[in-house]
C-alpha cells in the first residue's frame, strides 16, 4: 500500500515536471536574429497594415499614434485589457531592445521571459519577415510615449494561469514562417502575405475552437463576436460570405468602409478601415485578390 | 448630354422611391430605419458616380447631398429615450453619449451643406468632398451601431 502512494506520487510529480517543461517559453537568443539596418518610414507602412492602433490606439480619441492601450476585450476566457506599447520607459515599450521586441511579435515572449495571451495576435505576427519586424519597432520608437499605466487582465481559472499559453502555443503556435502557396499569383501572394503575417484578418472572421485556437478549416468563414453582439462576417467567396464583391468592390471598402450597396462597415471592422484606408490602393487590391483565392465555405451557425 | 440626363433620372427615382417610404409613423424605429434608407440610396447614388459606375450628374450629386442633409437634420428627432428596444441595431451607447451623437450628426449636416453650398461642377472637385461626408458615416456607426446578426 505504502509503495504504491510513493509510486503514484512519482507519477504526479513527474507529470507535473513534464508539463511545466512543455509550457516553458522558448524565446530567440540574440544569435537567431539576422542583421537588418532598420528603416522606420517602412516601418509606419507595417504599422497601419498589420493594425496596430486598432487595439493599442488610446480608447476615445482620433490620433492613431498614441498608443497608451487601456481598451477591453471581452472574450469567452475574461477580458483582456491592451497595454501600452507608446515608447514610455516605464509605462510602455520604451526600454526594449530589438531581441525582445522580435520575441514579442514572433514568439509571444515579453522581456521578463512570460507567456503573453493569444489576444496578442502573435499566432499571425509569427509569419512576419524579421526586416519587416525590425522596421516596424524602429517606427514605434519614434511615436509619443504614453505614461497610461499598464492594468492586467480579468480572467477566470484557468486561464489566468498564464504559465499553461504555454502549452496552447504547443497545439497553435507553429512557428512557421510565411510562405506563399505556389499557385497564386504574385499580387494574390502579397494579398495572402498582408492577410496572414499582418492585417491579422483571420484572428475575427475565423472561428475558434473550444481551446481558443484558430479552427482553420474554416478560415474567413465568419464567427461568433466575441464581444457578443451580432456576428463576424463570412469573407471567403461563397453566396453566405462575398462571393458577389468584386475584387474592386473589396479595394474601395478597404479604402473607404463603404460596401458595395453604400452602406458602412461599423463596429470593430471602422476601426479596421482606419488602418487599410492607409495603405497603397495596389496593397487593399492584393488583399481582395487573395481573398478571392480562399476555400469558399458557407455559414456555421 | 443625353446620357447624362437618363443617369440624373434613374437617380431621382431612385431617391425618389426612398423618400416616399418615409411615411410619418408613431414608430422612431422604423421613421429612423426609412431615413437611412434615403441616406443609403443618395450615398449608392453620389458613390456610384465617384467610383466611375455612372457618368457624373452634377444635378444628381446635388440631390443626394440635400437628402442626406435633410434626412440627418430629421434623424436626430427621432431619438426618444428607451428607442433602442425592438427590432434595431441602434445600441443603447446612443443614449449614454447623447452630446457626441448630435456632434456627429451636426458635422454630418455641415459636410453636405459644404458641398450644398460648393455646387461642385464635376467629379474632382465632387470627390474630396463626398469623401468628407463618407467620413461622417463611419464615425457613427463604429460606436452606435449593433453588428449584424
Amino acid at each position: 500500500m505504502r509503495l504504491l502512494f510513493i509510486a503514484l506520487g512519482i507519477v504526479a510529480v513527474a507529470a507535473a515536471g513534464l508539463l511545466w517543461l512543455l509550457s516553458g517559453p522558448q524565446p530567440f537568443l540574440a544569435d537567431d536574429l539576422p542583421a537588418h539596418e532598420p528603416d522606420a518610414e517602412r516601418g509606419r507602412y507595417i504599422f497601419f497594415a498589420s493594425g496596430c492602433a486598432g487595439c493599442h490606439a488610446t480608447p476615445e480619441q482620433d490620433d492613431p499614434l498614441v498608443l497608451g492601450g487601456g481598451r477591453e476585450l471581452p472574450s469567452d476566457f475574461g477580458t483582456f485589457r491592451v497595454p501600452n506599447i507608446s515608447p514610455h520607459p516605464q509605462a510602455g515599450i520604451g526600454g526594449w531592445s530589438r531581441l525582445d521586441f522580435a520575441n514579442a511579435m514572433v514568439r509571444g515572449v515579453s522581456p521578463q521571459g512570460r507567456h503573453y495571451y493569444p489576444s496578442f495576435p502573435y499566432t499571425t505576427y509569427q509569419r512576419m519577415a524579421f526586416e519587416d519586424v525590425f522596421d516596424l519597432k524602429a517606427f514605434l520608437d519614434t511615436v509619443p510615449p504614453v505614461e497610461t499605466a499598464r492594468v492586467g487582465h480579468d480572467l477566470s481559472f484557468p486561464f489566468n494561469v498564464r504559465r499553461g499559453v504555454g502549452l496552447w502555443k504547443r497545439l497553435y503556435l507553429d512557428g512557421a514562417p510565411f510562405v506563399a502557396d505556389p499557385g497564386l499569383t504574385e499580387a494574390e501572394a502579397r494579398g495572402a502575405y498582408l492577410v496572414q503575417a499582418m492585417a491579422h484578418c483571420g484572428e475575427c472572421h475565423t472561428p475558434r475552437d473550444w481551446a481558443g485556437g484558430l479552427d482553420t478549416a474554416r478560415w474567413l468563414a465568419g464567427a461568433p463576436n466575441p464581444a457578443g453582439e451580432g456576428r463576424i462576417p463570412n469573407i471567403t467567396p461563397h453566396a453566405d460570405g462575398i462571393a458577389d464583391w468584386s475584387e474592386r468592390d473589396i479595394t474601395y471598402a478597404l479604402e473607404t468602409g463603404f460596401t458595395p450597396d453604400f452602406d458602412t462597415l461599423g463596429s470593430s471592422m471602422a476601426r479596421v478601415v482606419r488602418n487599410t484606408s492607409q495603405l497603397t490602393d495596389e496593397d487593399r487590391a492584393a488583399i481582395a485578390a487573395y481573398l478571392k483565392t480562399v476555400p469558399p465555405l458557407p455559414d456555421d451557425r | 448630354m443625353f446620357k447624362a440626363v437618363i443617369a440624373a433620372g434613374a437617380v431621382l427615382v431612385v431617391v425618389g422611391a426612398a423618400a416616399a417610404a418615409t411615411i410619418p409613423s408613431d414608430d422612431p424605429i422604423q421613421s429612423r430605419q426609412n431615413l437611412m434608407k434615403n441616406v443609403g440610396a443618395a450615398m449608392g447614388a453620389a458613390g456610384n458616380m465617384v467610383r466611375g459606375d455612372t457618368e457624373f450628374e452634377p444635378r444628381a450629386a446635388h440631390l443626394a447631398m440635400r437628402t442626406i442633409n435633410s434626412s440627418i437634420i430629421g434623424f436626430v428627432e427621432l431619438l426618444p429615450e428607451g428607442s433602442h428596444v425592438g427590432e434595431t441595431r441602434a445600441l443603447p451607447a446612443i443614449w449614454e453619449n447623447m452630446d457626441d451623437v448630435l456632434a456627429k450628426a451636426e458635422s454630418l449636416r455641415v459636410a453636405t451643406q459644404a458641398v450644398i453650398d460648393a455646387e461642385p461642377a464635376d467629379l474632382d472637385t465632387f470627390r474630396p468632398l463626398f469623401a468628407e461626408v463618407g467620413q461622417n458615416c463611419r464615425a457613427c456607426h463604429e460606436d452606435y451601431r449593433r453588428p449584424e446578426e
